[in-house]
Formats: structure tokens, C-alpha cells, sequence
């Protein structure tokens, strides 16, 4: 019997009008190869996360980011946030 | 293994059918030669004392009724990690959420170590995005360490976002404040929040 674990972005998901970056995290335990445990975290990107932030990203969300995240929706999204308060 | 070979089973006593203990199917599976009759609302999937085990769907189920509203598609467990942005630091950032459907159930306990540029108001990285309708009133049980004259505390998550406002009142009898600068080195707060997301 040989534990092993590896740790996965196994859904991403691009939601809502301002292009919140839906990520899941899996860490998957495997016993000689086959699953027997996988428990989930998770984060969103929103359009206003700083450079700095990003970079911690991995390759294929920064990569969605970068797509997604225009000057447009960057703009709106703050607009959005300063009129939300109740 | 022995293989009776035959072309049709027909049962003994009209109406009784053909008893068959264990079957295996194999190569081209069942081919039914007529309809299959179901009958709407008679059947149950399983007994109290037959149970079926563990039920995987690549779909959801429709529950209490047929239409898209009776549509449960997604059930979900994990963690997340509150903060407060910038580069605060902490001792302690517990997140853990339950999402059933489209609704979102999210507790937390964080503690400040050092607030940095992190927001003195706002909690953030919530696990799933809210939906951008009308914001979703949390509830905090516990808080120590905050910067104000806190009587009450609550917050709410903002639509369309992962981040939630703080509120609270800082006066006896006084009115409640709208992003309420309350966080500091130190600070710790405990809660929660159900809210629906996209």
C-alpha cells in the first residue's frame, strides 16, 4: 500500500456579469493509483485583484484573467463595488 | 459454471412471473423486444429496509416536482480562506462552506495577526460568487480585538462579489454603521452566511 496525493485546479469556472474566476482545488489521495479521497477548497479571482495577487495565480487562471478581466469589466466591477453599500 | 442454453423463459402460472436469482448480463447487455410500461408516481427507488447504497449522477435529480425550480444539481463541501486583503497576516483563517444547489452556507473564524494594508471593513474571498440581486445578510457570533466601541457587528456579502461589508453599531441606542472600520492587529471574528450564487 503506497499513499500518494497530488493536488489539482480540477474545475474553473468563469461566472456572473463581472467575470468572477470560480476556482476549485482538489486534493486528491490515491492508495497504489486508485482515488480513495478527494476533499475541495476554493477561491475566486475577481477583475480587482491586484497584480501582486495574480501572480500567485497559477498559469492557466492568470491566463483566464488576463483574457476576461478587461479594462472594461475592471471598471464596471469598481463602479459596482462603490454603489453597494446599503 | 455450466450454460443452459434456451430461447425464452415463459412463466408457469399466468401472472406470476419468472423468478430469477441473480443475474449477470453480459456482451450486448438486454434487448427489450416491447415497451417497457412505467406507471407515473407508483414506484419507490429502494425501501426503508432495502436501501441502495451510495447513488452517483452525472445530472441532478428533480425533487417534490418536475419543473426547473425542483432541479437539484450540485452539492459540494470544501474549505475557503476568509482575509481582509492587502498583506495582512494571520494566526488563524478557517473557512468551510456546503453549497446544495445554488445556495451557498459559509462559516469562518479569522484572526488578524497584523492588519498591513488589509481592509478595516470588509471581509473577503468568499467561495462562490453572489448573486448580483439583492445582498445576503450574514451573522457573526463572536468577535474580540476590533478597533471600535463595538455593540453589535454583522456583515453582509455584496452582490455580484466574494466580499461582504462589515455593519455594526457603536453606541448605545445608536444607529448601525455601513462598512464599519473595525478591524486591527489582533482583531478576530467568527460567522456566517447563507447566500445564493449564479
Amino acid at each position: 500500500m503506497a499513499l500518494t496525493e497530488e493536488t489539482i485546479q480540477d474545475k474553473i469556472e468563469i461566472v456572473g456579469d463581472y467575470k468572477m474566476v470560480q476556482v476549485r482545488t482538489a486534493r486528491v489521495i490515491y492508495d497504489s493509483g486508485t482515488e480513495i479521497s478527494r476533499s475541495f477548497s476554493r477561491h475566486v479571482v475577481a477583475p480587482n485583484i491586484s497584480a501582486d495577487d495574480l501572480a500567485n495565480e497559477s498559469t492557466e487562471v492568470q491566463a483566464i484573467c488576463n483574457a476576461v478581466h478587461t479594462d472594461a469589466i475592471k471598471t464596471a466591477y469598481a463602479t459596482h463595488l462603490a454603489s453597494q453599500e446599503i | 459454471m455450466s450454460t443452459l442454453t434456451v430461447g425464452t423463459i415463459s412463466e408457469k402460472v399466468s401472472g406470476a412471473g419468472v423468478a430469477v436469482d441473480g443475474v449477470t448480463l453480459k456482451d450486448g447487455g438486454a434487448n427489450f423486444t416491447s415497451a417497457i410500461t412505467a406507471t407515473d408516481n407508483t414506484v419507490d427507488l429502494g425501501a426503508s429496509s432495502t436501501r441502495f447504497k451510495d447513488l452517483y449522477l452525472s445530472g441532478g435529480a428533480y425533487l417534490g416536482g418536475t419543473g426547473s425550480a425542483n432541479y437539484l444539481d450540485d452539492y459540494e463541501e470544501g474549505t475557503w480562506t476568509p482575509n481582509v486583503g492587502g498583506n495582512a497576516t494571520y494566526t488563524a483563517q478557517l473557512g468551510r462552506y456546503t453549497k446544495i444547489g445554488n445556495h451557498v452556507l459559509a462559516q469562518f473564524d479569522m484572526t488578524i495577526n497584523v492588519l498591513g494594508t488589509g481592509s478595516t471593513g470588509a471581509i473577503s474571498g468568499f467561495p462562490f460568487t453572489h448573486e448580483n440581486i439583492m445582498v445576503a445578510s450574514g451573522s457573526i457570533s463572536y468577535f474580540s480585538g476590533v478597533s471600535s466601541n463595538v455593540y453589535y457587528l454583522s456583515f453582509y456579502v455584496i452582490n455580484g462579489s466574494t466580499d461582504a461589508y462589515l455593519t455594526g453599531i457603536t453606541s448605545a441606542g445608536g444607529t448601525i454603521s455601513n462598512i464599519l472600520a473595525t478591524f486591527q492587529n489582533g482583531a478576530r471574528v467568527n460567522g456566517m452566511v447563507s447566500y445564493r450564487t449564479t
